[in-house]
């Protein structure tokens, strides 16, 4: 599954640097491969969890017969793939901050240690939570056709 | 079960007719396969007989388009139109004048005299297109043709063994206190009909309905309220001797009331005369269904109504319990139902399920179904408007659109708290039912009606 992820974010990996998505793919600076843990995987769950509980919210607690229309859909949608912007954003910029990502993939420098070149910006973080935000909605439209049917009010939307 | 034929006799077995059309099409239970409405009316542009004629062919145009199998249904029970009409045609009574339609000029000078003894000038110069104005005497010659007639000897052709026969009429007035003994004569006397046999024998109830309104005096009409009273003591002791006293009827039912404040329009008949309906019509309405459960009775059974508490507004709480029983839930439910439909355009609920898994499109909307369901509702706010506005007042809703739908039940308390309000509740509860897959839109459409509003019902009310 966590393949899955890797596969589906590498359909947008050129929204951000390409040193991000080697981070994030678990590339190891140390050893030379990727043996660090596949962190789309994580980022996957965490987008598809949200996701699935937005649906259910939608279509099970609020479950409101004035707010069935497509475009009441659409806006819930948009509030999801808002809040999975910032999740992919604070799931990258966090281990921006903190060091986490690789010196390799963040920096080229001279042989004196000295920085050349950033691979990494926190606009590539930004991106990310941009991307995370479209994988969100691609997971959001899967989970409303497959648990619309047993809403009492809104068992048509968003069609 | 069978049949049940009502003759409704002059205005007043109109607008009791009127009462239980919409009491059927709100679903009131009848225990009768099929009613069958017979007005007997000489006034051709009646306004109350032509208004409820009105009601029951949309009654029948929605029926046709339903299988209904639900008990207490909309529009659950059959109503058969067995004459054009629905009426009882009376000959020779249009321009006419009742002394030509006696033929006074061409009767020896004694019979001259005897009719100048049993009737007024006035009542010989008197026009009968638009009834007998209060003069059972004349009613009581003109009437008599009826018997003769090719739909009554259809009626007597199509009669069947467990068919019973009600008959309407009023007591203070012209053709409703001189129509009802006559048409009994014939139904138990008439030996030269087809199923006499059946027809002599049959469970026959009436109800004579006794004064319960007034008019505004004029001295150019005939009708006088001065003199229903006296009528009515009159014809009383006259059905006491010929009706009660040789058991003509299984059940005889009397109602009246006397809190008659407001006073109608004096209109002798035709087109003006429509009276507005009266809570006495909807409980004289209750006898045909009380009728039809009551055993046949080898002597005459009498019957009246009376309501719990003697209140000038009535509510459902100030009836008796079996009436309460009977009206409270089907006349809320088709309130609620008409109201939805009235208040609500239909572009604001086509996105909902209940409208798109029914596939009630535009094209469902505009084909006439739903029209013909809004007319008989109009007519059923209107009619409850008017027994609302009359006195004594039966005013159990207050229908005011300000307020949220469900707080209209008067005399109950507030409704229960619910997670919805007002219309999005109900289109909740329109959302919460099945759908049955076999059955037709229009089908489909007042089914759900029916099941959504039993679910409001429960849960707003304690009933």
């Amino acid at each position: 599954m966590n393949e899955l992820f890797a596969t589906l974010y590498g359909w947008l990996k050129s929204f951000y640097a390409k040193n991000l998505d080697e981070y994030l793919l678990g590339y190891n600076c140390d050893t030379g491969v990727y043996d660090n843990p596949l962190l789309y995987g994580h980022v996957g769950w965490l987008t598809v969890g949200i996701s699935l509980v937005v649906v259910c919210l939608y279509y099970y607690v609020l479950n409101h017969p004035r707010f069935n229309r497509w475009w009441s859909w659409v806006l819930v949608l948009i509030g999801c793939a808002g809040i999975n912007l910032f999740v992919g954003y604070f799931y990258t910029v966090t281990d921006y901050q903190t060091g986490m990502i690789g010196d390799c993939l963040m920096f080229t420098r001279d042989t004196a240690g000295g920085i050349i070149a950033y691979h990494i910006h926190i606009a590539d973080c930004w991106m990310f939570g941009v991307a995370n935000a479209l994988m969100s909605v691609l997971f959001f439209i899967i989970f409303s056709l497959a648990l619309k049917w047993k809403s009492r009010n809104c068992k048509y939307t968003p069609f | 079960m069978g049949k049940i034929y009502i003759f409704g006799i002059g205005g007043t077995g109109a607008r009791v007719i009127k009462s239980l059309s919409l009491l059927l099409a709100s679903g009131v239970t009848i225990d009768a396969d099929e009613v069958v409405p017979v007005f007997i009316d000489p006034d051709d542009a009646a306004a109350d007989l032509t208004r409820t004629v009105h009601i029951l062919r949309t009654y029948n145009a929605i029926r046709e388009r339903l299988n209904t199998r639900v008990p207490n249904g909309f529009f659950r029970t059959k109503i058969t139109e067995f004459v054009p009409n629905f009426r009882l045609p009376l000959r020779n009574t249009r321009d006419m004048k009742f002394k030509e339609y006696m033929g006074v000029n061409r009767l020896s000078d004694a019979n001259k005299a005897l009719v100048h003894m049993l009737f007024s000038e006035d009542n010989l110069e008197s026009s009968m297109q638009i009834g007998f104005k209060g003069n059972p005497n004349i009613g009581s010659v003109v009437l008599n043709q009826f018997a003769d007639s090719p739909e009554f000897i259809s009626f007597a052709n199509s009669f069947q063994e467990g068919d019973r026969i009600f008959i309407i009429s009023s007591i203070f007035g012209g053709t409703g206190a001189s129509g009802f003994p006559l048409l009994l004569k014939t139904l138990r006397g008439g030996r030269q009909h087809a199923n006499w046999g059946l027809i002599s024998k049959a469970p026959i109830g009436a109800i004579s309905v006794l004064p319960y309104f007034r008019v505004k005096p004029d001295p150019e009409s005939s009708i006088d309220s001065a003199t229903f009273i006296s009528k009515t003591k009159s014809a009383l002791a006259y059905y006491d001797r010929t009706i009660s006293g040789t058991n003509s009827v299984d059940t005889l039912y009397y109602i009246a009331d006397g809190d008659n404040g407001k006073a109608y329009d004096n209109c002798e008949g035709g087109a003006g005369q429509q009276n507005r309906a009266h809570f006495i019509e909807l409980a004289s309405a209750l006898a045909i269904i009380d009728f039809v459960k009551t055993p046949a009775s080898e002597r005459t059974i009498h019957k009246e109504f009376g309501i719990e508490e003697d209140v000038h507004r009535i509510t459902f709480r100030a009836l008796g319990r079996q009436s309460r029983d009977l009206l409270q839930r089907p006349l809320t439910r088709f309130l609620l139902f008409a109201k939805y439909l009235n208040e609500r355009h239909f572009d604001t609920y086509l996105a909902q399920p209940w409208a798109k898994s029914r596939k009630l499109d535009a094209s469902f909307w505009k084909a006439g179904f739903v029209d013909d369901i809004r007319a008989v509702q109009a007519d059923y706010i209107q009619w409850l408007d008017e027994m609302s506005g009359n006195e004594r007042r039966f005013a159990p809703f207050e229908t005011n659109k300000e307020k949220d739908i469900y707080e209209m039940l008067q005399g109950e308390g507030l409704p229960k708290r619910t997670r919805f309000n007002d219309y999005v509740l109900f289109d909740d509860r329109l959302n919460k039912q099945k759908r049955r897959k076999d059955a037709t839109r229009e089908q489909s459409f007042t089914e759900l009606f029916q099941a959504a509003t039993d679910d409001l019902i429960t849960d707003k009310y304690n009933f």
